[in-house]
């Protein structure tokens, strides 16, 4: 389209007589911050990001367009992303190492864990050290606190998953709370957090599962671990509308293989690619593949959609986790601790796009959307006045706000 | 292929034609046709014989299908599944030449003013013709990104309808978000 064109001053167009239909369907095509940006507009928009039946659109826009995609991840407590189409897009153009730029999105007043998850723009981060959790939308810069059930001793840790009930509108986060003694593993319980309704954690009871970390995927409205059990390992997942643990059997070859989340010099990992329940299996220097459930829940029909069989990066141990296939066979977005990277394996090379000096949250896929946590009852932080506070104001109001 | 011919009046008086495979690109049309009440003409009081031929020219391209190139490059080819092993190549790179080409022609079919752009959006909402409103409105999506908002209220004719207090609001508002403007 020719920019000159358009940037005549017209008077042809009067807005305020097109239909609400149109003028809601062309709004929705902008991006969420054009559109935070744009409330000063008039009344009307102003209202309509906060409108729900508006929200649902860009919604529905936003996640069907591979160009609002992104990466986001957590440096201490800043939140940060990058576009996904940005690294396809350098990984094209440049042949050597490039770094990528990633945006700080928002800074929040404390963090130190990892991403539980994203959904619908929404991020759920588990601030570990602190035992709280924080649930974000980095396009609106909206955040809220969450503090969650906690035991006083040392042997306890939890276990984290975050999604939607679309039945019933609602974002949930799963809490499995888990302790050690004499030597094995114990669920005390499990909470769930639904946001909005009712702004505290619901006991469920416990569930026999041990779930592994070992990544997370979250499709067909419950999100599914790796768990260990006698025979190997199984495919656990929790659905967000009836709030039911379902086991999954992993591919055959992982039986026949002997193959656990405890072998030894491999990385094994559950994650989503593309909308597919998809596993990852690494074998240091020995080979790499990714298997995908074609039709969700059907276990006959894991078919392996990557594979390597020569020894991908012999020098290369870290653990990554595979984000986006880029290119079938040959090229995928990975990321890693400390590095977002594409995994070249034809050429058997990687190109780092981005790398950390510190330990990260993880890298989570996320798109932009207009989705409010406003409705929810708990701790809310993400007003403009907190966010611009000082250090000193920051710990101030750390003080005061739990 | 039936080349049965339909009548179409518009809002001055004036009849075009249009084939009925054609005017099924039209969901409203469509349901006229299906209906059974083809009784001639069908009147289209909202769209002027300035716009109608526009449109016509649009259905004819589009005859059975229903989408944009934009549509088709994100559903048609389908980026789910891309991954899986039975997808095929040649099948992709067949629909790639149709997309590009398509895409051509939509380049061309969209140069036109303001004026036209906003009659052809009403018209595809009021004929429900959903790849012309995905193209129509997409361009007037194009058209407000990257402006201010002074811009943006002076081309479209919008009125700021708030009040002093809220005023001061947004001018912070504004301020916050210009940082964010930056980094485009």
């Amino acid at each position: 389209m020719k920019r000159g064109k358009q940037n005549q001053p017209s008077r042809e167009i009067m807005w305020s007589v097109l239909p609400s239909e149109v003028e809601e369907n062309i709004l929705s095509r902008l991006p969420v911050k054009f559109l935070m940006r744009f409330r000063c507009v008039c009344k009307h928009w102003c209202n309509l990001v906060t409108d729900p039946h508006f929200i649902k659109l860009q919604l529905n826009l936003s996640s069907q367009i591979q160009e609002s995609y992104k990466l986001a991840r957590v440096y201490c407590a800043e939140v940060c992303s990058i576009d996904v189409e940005a690294c396809r897009n350098q990984y094209i153009k440049t042949s050597g190492q490039k770094k990528a730029i990633l945006q700080t999105e928002l800074v929040l007043p404390d963090m130190d864990g990892n991403i539980v998850g994203s959904c619908n723009g929404l991020l759920c981060l588990d601030n570990r050290h602190l035992y709280n959790l924080y649930l974000l939308n980095p396009a609106t810069k909206e955040y809220k606190r969450l503090l969650h059930p906690r035991e006083d001793d040392l042997f306890s840790w939890y276990m984290f998953g975050f999604g939607y009930n679309p039945k019933t509108d609602e974002y949930k986060v799963v809490m499995i709370s888990y302790y050690r003694s004499e030597n094995s593993v114990h669920c005390r319980d499990v909470y769930v957090y639904t946001i909005g309704t009712n702004p505290s954690w619901r006991s469920i009871g416990p569930t026999e599962y041990e779930i592994e970390c070992a990544g997370h995927a979250l499709v067909y409205g419950a999100v599914h671990w790796i768990a260990s059990d006698t025979a190997g390992f199984i495919i656990v997942s929790f659905d967000f509308g009836d709030e039911k643990f379902r086991e999954l059997s992993p591919p055959e070859f992982f039986r026949q293989e002997g193959i656990n989340y405890h072998t030894e010099f491999s990385d094994l990992k559950l994650v989503e690619l593309e909308g597919f329940l998809s596993l990852y299996w690494h074998k240091y220097k020995s080979n790499f593949e990714i298997w995908v459930m074609k039709n969700y829940v059907d276990e006959q029909s894991w078919t392996k959609v990557f594979s390597v069989a020569h020894p991908i990066l012999s020098q290369f141990w870290e653990s990554f986790k595979p984000l986006v296939i880029l290119k079938k066979d040959e090229e995928i977005l990975c990321g890693s601790d400390f590095e977002i990277f594409i995994l070249d394996v034809v050429k058997n090379e990687i190109r780092i796009l981005h790398s950390d000096e510190c330990y990260d949250s993880g890298t989570e896929l996320y798109f932009e959307s207009l989705v409010s946590l406003r409705a929810d009852g708990g701790t809310d932080l993400g007003n403009k006045q907190e966010r611009r506070e000082t250090e000193g104001e920051r710990l101030a109001l750390e003080a005061t706000g739990d | 292929m039936s080349s049965t011919k339909i009548f179409l009046k518009s809002s001055d008086d004036k009849t075009f034609e249009i084939d009925e495979t054609a005017a099924r690109a039209s969901e409203t049309l469509k349901n006229i046709i299906d209906g059974g009440c083809l009784d001639g003409v069908i009147p289209l009081p909202n769209v002027s014989s300035n716009i109608l031929p526009k449109v016509i020219e649009y259905c004819k391209k589009h005859g059975g299908d229903n989408g944009s190139s934009k549509k088709i490059a994100n559903g048609g080819v389908d980026k789910d599944k891309e991954i899986l092993p039975d997808y095929d190549e040649e099948e992709d790179k067949r629909e790639k030449v149709r997309v590009d080409e398509l895409k051509k022609w939509e380049e061309e079919y969209m140069d036109f003013d303001q004026q036209v752009l906003y009659d052809l959006m009403l018209a595809a909402n009021y004929l429900h013709i959903k790849g012309l409103l995905d193209l129509t409105v997409e361009k007037a999506a194009s058209m407000i990104r990257g402006r201010t908002p002074d811009q943006i209220r002076e081309n479209f004719n919008i009125n700021s309808d708030f009040t002093p207090e809220e005023e001061e609001e947004m001018i912070l508002i504004e301020d916050e978000w210009d940082d964010e403007w930056a980094f485009d």
